[in-house]
């Protein structure tokens, strides 16, 4: 038989302390996974869209780029690397697989009568971690203008 | 008993809560991971259409049919999923479209909304969801559109031939390269208020058109037509660096600040000057500082505005605009170096255009101006000293003596070969495109 005072809010209190922390702490995890799972995913996405606008800067650039010389693609990186950084991006992160100017540049299909300059960023194994593990993908971003030369 | 009986009954609760929240929390989740791949998706579509609307508007308004064309196939090449479309091309009502069956389609309209020079791309893409397959949504809808348009060089689009701040390294470098006869000419005011100039000045009123004229001589030779190539390397005997910006109706000269007064190239802290005719040009009241035999282009072209200058042959007011051309507020700007041979010679100018896109150079410029800029073609220039050749070799002679003449060829100025012909300028030579608002 229980004793009065065990009928007291402190005992009873006493009795369950913990037991929210313990859910907590079970459930804690997956939902802290969950928040920076989103975070992660969300800035995945904007880092792949930062690679698309960049690519298409830079392309964009180099299609005024006239006339089409050794220096070229360098200043078509550069500007590619501007747009990397607004949005705290390192380019150095970010590979060139491809700028070039021409008829069929970068393995692209020929456009009879025009030249074409092509962009080809990659940010390869890109990590999105989720805290208890971690993904690895490659974000790659292509633009093709049409060369204004 | 009962407290103790509830207490058993809670346990559990937080874990239960938890369960029905995270149901909402991880639905908010899958939601905002969804549309944020949207808006990648919406990016994409975006850049892509104005890459394909950009790469066909440059045909118009000639070529409907290229414009179309041309943009299909940059269109195929930004989207790899209608890389082997075909295209449904209806010339007469100017559209292509190109459809893969499965959601993804681009529209193109030549002349849209009934203007020549105006292109539109509408892009329907079907983006499939992560985690919208859960509600039974497999895929969104996304359109984007995008609004270009060309136009012909007018007033204010072309003030100077200018070198980006960044700097430009085409064939105007100083150095080697002046071993391929460009050695970063400007055309320079005479000291008697006349010269290469104030044509200079006429092919910036008349938004470019000008006759044509290669010169080694001391003078200009009697036929306009003959390229004349400059041979042996280029030393550069003096040079001058700086920036020059202000407003074309200032008469685009600013001696030293004074409008009228006669100047030169300066250095950056020195207001600039190119024309010796500042205040004068364009005021209309001396149509013979336009008119010049030398350009039968413009010969018994007489009354209507703009210095007397009446709409020349030619004229295509789909691509130019209305004649006369508007705004003579239009700011010009230079900043650049002007390197003096010792031989006088052909050079390319970039020309600059004030145009929307970026990335835009140069930048605080004096002035205020900081408006993005592109190269949309070149003036080639040659160089002569009109009193005397031998003050080429003379490294003290003032820049300022030294003069030239620009030769309008358009975007792909060259002159090659004894006797060869030089390009004349065509209307559509060179097109400043853009892209603009649907209702622009």
């Amino acid at each position: 038989m229980k004793s009065e005072g065990s009928n007291r809010p402190g005992r009873f209190f006493a009795r369950d302390r913990g037991a929210a922390l313990m859910e907590a702490a079970l459930v804690m995890p997956l939902m802290l996974m969950l928040t920076v799972g989103v975070w992660t995913t969300a800035r995945a996405w904007n880092v792949h869209s930062t690679l698309d606008h960049a690519a298409r800067e830079a392309s964009r650039y180099g299609a005024t780029e006239v006339p089409w010389g050794g220096p070229s693609a360098a200043k078509v990186r550069a500007v590619a690397d501007q747009e990397l950084q607004a949005s705290a991006i390192v380019p150095a992160d970010v590979a060139t697989v491809c700028i070039a100017q021409g008829s069929a540049p970068c393995g692209l299909g020929a456009i009879p009568g025009v030249d074409q300059v092509a962009v080809q960023l990659s940010w390869d194994n890109y990590q999105m971690d989720f805290i208890f593990f971690s993904i690895n993908v490659d974000l790659k971003a292509s633009a093709v203008s049409r060369w204004e030369g | 008993m009962r407290r103790l009986s509830a207490a058993r009954e809670d346990r559990g609760f937080s874990a239960i809560w938890t369960a029905i929240t995270a149901f909402f929390v991880l639905g908010v989740a899958a939601l905002a991971v969804d549309v944020s791949g949207f808006y990648r998706e919406a990016t994409f579509e975006q850049s892509a259409a104005d890459m394909t609307c950009l790469a066909g508007v440059r045909d118009l308004p000639q070529s409907p049919s290229n414009a179309l064309d041309h943009a299909v196939a940059i269109a195929r090449q930004n989207w790899s999923d209608l890389a082997a479309v075909p295209a449904t091309i209806d010339l007469p009502a100017k559209t292509a479209t190109l459809d893969n069956g499965a959601g993804n389609v681009v529209t193109i309209v030549a002349g849209y909304g009934g203007e020549p020079t105006k292109m539109s791309v509408t892009v329907s893409q079907r983006a499939a969801t992560q985690f919208g397959n859960v509600l039974g949504v497999a895929s969104a809808q996304i359109t984007q559109e995008a609004y270009c348009k060309v136009q012909g060089l007018k007033l204010g689009d072309l003030p100077f031939g200018a070198i980006p701040g960044g700097g430009f390294d085409g064939e105007l470098q100083t150095g080697s390269l002046c071993a391929n006869g460009n050695c970063r000419p400007l055309e320079l005011p005479r000291e008697d208020g006349t010269g290469a100039s104030v044509w200079f000045i006429r092919n910036v009123a008349i938004g470019g058109q000008a006759q044509l004229l290669p010169v080694k001589a001391a003078v200009p030779p009697a036929s306009l037509t003959t390229c004349v190539p400059f041979s042996g390397p280029c030393t550069i005997v003096n040079q001058d660096q700086g920036v020059s910006t202000g407003q074309l109706s200032d008469g685009i000269a600013r001696g030293n600040g004074a409008a009228g007064v006669s100047g030169r190239f300066e250095n950056p802290t020195t207001t600039s000057v190119f024309s010796s005719l500042g205040g004068r040009i364009l005021d209309g009241d001396a149509p013979e500082e336009i008119l010049d035999p030398d350009y039968p282009m413009f010969s018994g072209v007489t009354g209507a505005p703009l210095g007397g200058l009446g709409q020349p042959p030619g004229w295509d007011t789909d691509l130019h605009g209305l004649w006369p051309p508007a705004d003579l507020d239009s700011n010009y700007y230079y900043n650049g170096t002007i390197a003096k041979c010792d031989s006088p010679r052909l050079g390319r100018i970039p020309i600059i255009a004030q145009v929307d896109w970026g990335p835009g150079q140069p930048l605080n410029l004096p002035g205020g101006n900081s408006d993005p800029v592109k190269v949309v073609g070149f003036y080639l220039v040659a160089l002569f000293d009109p009193n005397e050749s031998s003050d080429f070799l003379n490294p003290s002679d003032s820049l300022k003596n030294l003069s030239g003449k620009v030769l309008w060829l358009g975007p792909d100025a060259s002159c090659s070969g004894t006797g060869g012909q030089v390009k004349p300028y065509q209307p559509g030579d060179v097109k400043v495109i853009r892209l603009v608002d649907q209702n622009a």
